[in-house]
């Protein structure tokens, strides 16, 4: 009986404490590194994206006030840049497996291939698209196992689904478009999964491979997911559900029901606290790459 | 030895009631539970008689309960009073009833009761210090504006309770109702107004889209500025013709025209959001008609409080904010920005114009050389300020005196 009751006011605590107390609970999630303004790289201007490359065990930058795409190692050592000034603001970037980058330079707000070998920027050019009411805007992008693209259509409330040649196979939707105001980030899974995030609608909507919704959860009135002012999500490899809160100044655990885990980090400028977290990313070995302001700190949880 | 017990026994029950009593009285209402002192209190205060022949009394002055208010011996705050503001009213008018609506006045807010009531009596209803309008208009002087040519009858009347709840509303503006409601109970504004520009579909329409609710020059209480495509009626520009004047799709309408506007998206962080309009740029613009010369669909705040909530409530339960928080675009950008948070001049938006020049050359030094400690990345204004909220004086992140200064010099 005792227990039960213990249980109950851990699961309201749980609920209802604030995200500072509730970073306390987290699986102690570590700053494993710090990516700021070192020598070799040089001062971050705006990062704005990330992406690893598992094969190569690369880390990309999108660093748009920069004008350049930073690689890095997985000892977060700064490799090379490449610009070019066809592609002076890139703010958002993906690597396929034929090692082409897809890169949304937010100047021309374009969707761009890249071959950095051969300094090659060509403007992506989506075919099949069905008509939108608005003009296509990228937003954020996403790339499956497949070398699958996942473009947020930003004005047209949509995600669409492309191949390397950019000719459109599905655009994703949600059933209910009521108090949905848009998509602001987007992620697949390994088992192609896509998960987006509505920032002002304060919603994570999870959708199956084949473009279904299969859930969704939080909300502008729903107080229990915690979420203040989301912007960016990743799926970490146990299917949890990582969304970067820029006002809680953390990153928050969800299961797929919505039911918040666990948070990580804290409002607050020091090493390991997060003063407005932007984008957050997650790579195989479960690092959380989390960009604030102008640096990047990785987080490794202990227990995973 | 059997009697003793019953004695001690209820003697124990008696000191239960009793104890059950006082707590009881505890429980009840502040002002009810305090003595009548005010034959007492007159004795020396001769002239608080004068505030008992006004035609309205707070109930406590009435009832002689000076000390529901203030501790006769020693206080802290000026006229002896236990508090400061509204927390002592909030003793007795339940905050949760009336006062705490998702808008909520500012006066309430900072618990400025004394800024629209005489705690003590007064001539007016409601112990307002100035009788109906005069009390609004003495903070908002623009609102009932007699010197525009056409001035809505309830403000003429200086009846601004009709539309306004004082205290707080769920609606912005304090309204009593929702804007489309509100002007609908006097209105009947079913069918179609064949206006002068258009013949307009009124039923279920937002009147305050394009007529001014206070005042305004043009016939019709009509907004000051006009989108030039309703000036000139031509209304197929934006609409389809036929049945229902069908608005023709999103952003790409608009940018047909303002064909440079798009470059003011094309950064970094941008504002170009669907939103929940049919159109996006319809979020924040009037297609028809506004107050404003920037056709914005509402005042500034209201605007971007309609999708940033989280900062509305973090600004209204912020101790010090800047003084111009309701001035959004004075420092943010409003389409879009290279800057972080949308600032107009990165973190040292503060000092790049006119409003505080000499920053940053007499205080703390700040740049792109001066790093952060605990961030490593470059200090600016909004290392030490955040004007949105912060706990201190001149919206400090941390107490002047030492408490900012420790969070990056270690002692």
């Amino acid at each position: 009986m005792f227990k039960a009751a213990l249980a109950a006011f851990a699961i309201v605590l749980q609920t209802y404490a604030p995200i500072e107390a509730q970073a306390a609970q987290n699986v102690g999630a570590k700053v494993a590194a710090v990516i700021s303004n070192e020598e070799s790289l040089g001062k971050l201007v705006q990062p704005s994206g990330l992406f690893f490359d598992e094969a190569k065990k690369r880390l990309y930058i999108a660093d748009g006030g920069g004008k350049r795409i930073v690689s890095m190692n997985q000892e977060y050592k700064y490799l090379a840049e490449f610009t070019n000034p066809l592609m002076p603001m890139p703010v958002q970037v993906v690597k396929a497996e034929t090692g082409l980058f897809y890169v949304v330079d937010a100047s021309k707000g374009a969707l761009l291939v890249v071959d950095t070998k051969l300094d090659i920027v060509k403007p992506v050019e989506l075919s099949r698209v069905q008509p939108g009411r608005d003009v296509f805007v990228p937003g954020r992008i996403a790339i499956g196992k497949d070398d699958k693209l996942y473009v947020i259509d930003k004005l047209n409330k949509r995600i669409l689904v492309s191949d390397a040649q950019g000719v459109v196979s599905r655009a994703i939707v949600v059933k209910n478009e009521a108090g949905l105001y848009g998509f602001n980030d987007v992620r697949v899974d390994a088992d192609n999964n896509v998960y987006a995030l509505d920032a002002v609608g304060a919603r994570v909507y999870v959708f199956d491979s084949s473009g279904a919704e299969i859930t969704s959860f939080g909300g502008r009135t729903d107080k229990t997911t915690l979420m203040r002012f989301p912007v960016s999500l990743a799926v970490g490899r146990t299917g949890l559900i990582y969304v970067a809160d820029r006002h809680a100044g953390a990153v928050l655990v969800y299961d797929r029901t919505g039911a918040l885990q666990y948070a990580i980090s804290q409002k607050g400028e020091r090493e390991g606290e997060l003063s407005s977290p932007t984008y957050v990313m997650i790579d195989e070995a479960q690092r959380i790459y989390v960009i604030d302001n102008n640096r990047i700190q990785v987080f490794k949880e202990a227990k995973l | 030895m059997r009697s003793s017990y019953k004695i001690q026994s209820a003697l124990y029950a008696a000191f239960a009631l009793v104890f059950v009593f006082l707590i009881g009285l505890g429980s009840s209402d502040a002002a009810e539970t305090v003595k009548n002192t005010k034959g007492l209190c007159l004795e020396c205060h001769a002239k608080a008689k004068d505030i008992l022949n006004k035609a309205v009394t707070h109930k406590p002055v009435r009832d002689g309960k000076c000390t529901a208010c203030h501790n006769p011996h020693a206080s802290k705050h000026s006229g002896l009073l236990p508090e400061t503001g509204g927390r002592i009213c909030f003793n007795c008018h339940d905050v949760s009833k009336g006062f705490s609506s998702r808008v909520v006045h500012s006066p309430v807010r900072e618990g400025k009761c004394l800024a629209c009531h005489d705690v003590h009596s007064s001539a007016n209803a409601g112990l307002m210090k100035e009788a109906g309008a005069k009390a609004c208009l003495s903070c908002h002087p623009d609102e009932g504006s007699k010197t525009k040519k056409y001035v809505h009858p309830e403000v003429k009347k200086g009846n601004c309770l009709t539309c306004h709840n004082p205290h707080s509303s769920a609606n912005d503006g304090l309204l009593i109702k929702d804007r489309k409601a509100l002007c609908a109970s006097c209105h009947n504004g079913s069918g179609k107004a064949a206006g002068k520009r258009c013949v307009y579909e009124t039923t279920g329409a937002d009147c305050a889209a394009c007529h001014s609710p206070h005042s305004s020059d043009s016939k019709g209480i009509l907004k000051a500025v006009l989108h030039k495509p309703f000036e000139e009626k031509r209304c197929s520009v934006c609409h389809e013709n036929g049945a229902g004047y069908k608005v023709k799709a999103g952003a790409g309408l608009c940018i047909d025209c303002h064909k440079t506007t798009m470059d003011s998206f094309n950064k970094i962080n941008s504002h170009l959001t669907p939103g929940i309009d049919k159109n996006p740029c319809a979020n924040c613009h009037a297609p028809h008609a506004s107050d404003d010369k920037r056709l914005m669909k509402d005042k500034t705040p209201r605007v971007c409080y309609r999708c940033h909530a989280d900062t509305r409530e973090y600004v209204a339960k912020s101790a010090h904010t800047h003084p111009e928080i309701d001035r959004c675009s004075d420092c943010h950008e409003s389409h879009g920005s290279n800057n972080r948070y949308f600032l107009s001049g990165g973190g040292n938006v503060c000092s790049s114009g006119k409003c505080h020049p000499t920053q940053g050359t007499f205080t703390h030094p700040v740049g792109d050389k001066v790093i952060d400690p605990r961030s490593k990345t470059a200090m600016d204004c909004a290392t030490c300020h955040n004007p949105m909220g912060a706990p201190e004086e001149f919206h400090l992140r941390g107490e002047k005196d030492t408490g900012l200064c420790v969070l990056c010099h270690q002692v």
